[in-house]
């Protein structure tokens, strides 16, 4: 079944339909979600506050964009939203991401100082950089997807690679 | 048209942000074997917690429901008496009411805008 007809059953309420959907895009989101917040623990909580928010809002996706894209607007979204409510917590955020450096190292993959100097940017501009330079969005479409202006991105995009560059060639 | 530029000659910023881009790419890569090897869960793993979720959709629209009909029945009890004994009154606590909700509605669409606008600072 292709994935058009998939989400028309599943928009007529079909939820095995849906639950098929949703598998499909798991890993993509996953993969996104630990890349914005470099932390698995964090990332496992919101990809599920992902797919539920996705399955109450299904009504509303109008295939004007990919799927995937759609996703990856309520996933960004669920992620600002959670960082505006636990701007107390932040902290406690970042000593609990330190748990992917642990994590990529037992399975043998590289800790590079690029990834250092991602997991220290403010998530606002991880996610911008992300958005632009490993998923190709237009400033535009980013704008969207973070609910903020074309000037917004573009300076986040700029002091953040700014920042690791500088990070960079300091060490 | 001049050409102030060698063609052949790369230009070292553009070099140095396509060495930056590269790295970055190659740490995000490192992070999807990661999440590659983390398990996924199963078609019926989903299905439930979907299935399991609109229930309680479904129960938490009910909870409200009744709220807001009982809210509703006290509300309009309330005024019915108020508009009986004291029409003035009545009056003066609908307009207020009214000013009240347009107040909000125009200092929320203000903080929305604000909010899309962002802050250029950073």
């Amino acid at each position: 079944m292709s994935e058009q007809q998939l989400i028309q059953q599943a928009q007529q309420g079909n939820t095995e339909a849906l639950a098929l959907l949703l598998r499909q895009h798991y890993a993509m989101v996953r993969g996104y979600m630990l890349k914005l917040t470099m932390n698995p623990s964090l990332t496992d909580d919101l990809v599920q506050d992902t797919m539920l928010r996705a399955m109450e809002k299904l009504h509303t996706y109008n295939g004007k964009s990919k799927f995937s894209s759609w996703l990856i607007t309520i996933a960004t979204r669920l992620y600002l939203d959670r960082l505006k409510r636990m701007k107390v917590e932040r902290r406690w955020l970042e000593q609990e991401g330190r748990l992917i450096r642990y994590q990529v190292e037992t399975n043998q993959l590289e800790w590079s100082e690029a990834m250092e100097m991602l997991q220290q940017l403010p998530p606002e501009q991880r996610a911008a950089i992300l958005l632009k330079h490993y998923y190709g969005y237009a400033y535009p479409e980013i704008a969207a997807i973070m609910q903020c202006s074309e000037g917004t991105v573009k300076s986040r995009v700029h002091y953040g690679t700014e920042q690791i560059r500088k990070e960079m060639k300091e060490q | 048209m001049t050409r102030d530029k060698n063609p052949v000659q790369a230009d070292p910023q553009l070099l140095q942000d396509q060495e930056l881009t590269q790295k970055l790419l190659n740490s995000w890569n490192q992070l999807d074997q990661l999440n590659e090897r983390t398990p996924m869960p199963s078609e019926e793993d989903m299905f439930q917690m979907l299935v399991h979720h609109k229930r309680r959709l479904k129960h938490k629209l009910w909870k409200e429901l009744a709220w807001l009909w009982i809210l509703a029945a006290f509300v309009i009890a309330g005024s019915l008496i108020l508009m009986h004994r004291e029409l003035i009154l009545y009056i003066g606590i609908q307009i207020a009411l009214g000013i009240g909700a347009a107040g909000y509605l125009i200092l929320t669409s203000f903080y929305r805008k604000k909010e899309m606008r962002g802050s250029t600072s950073e």
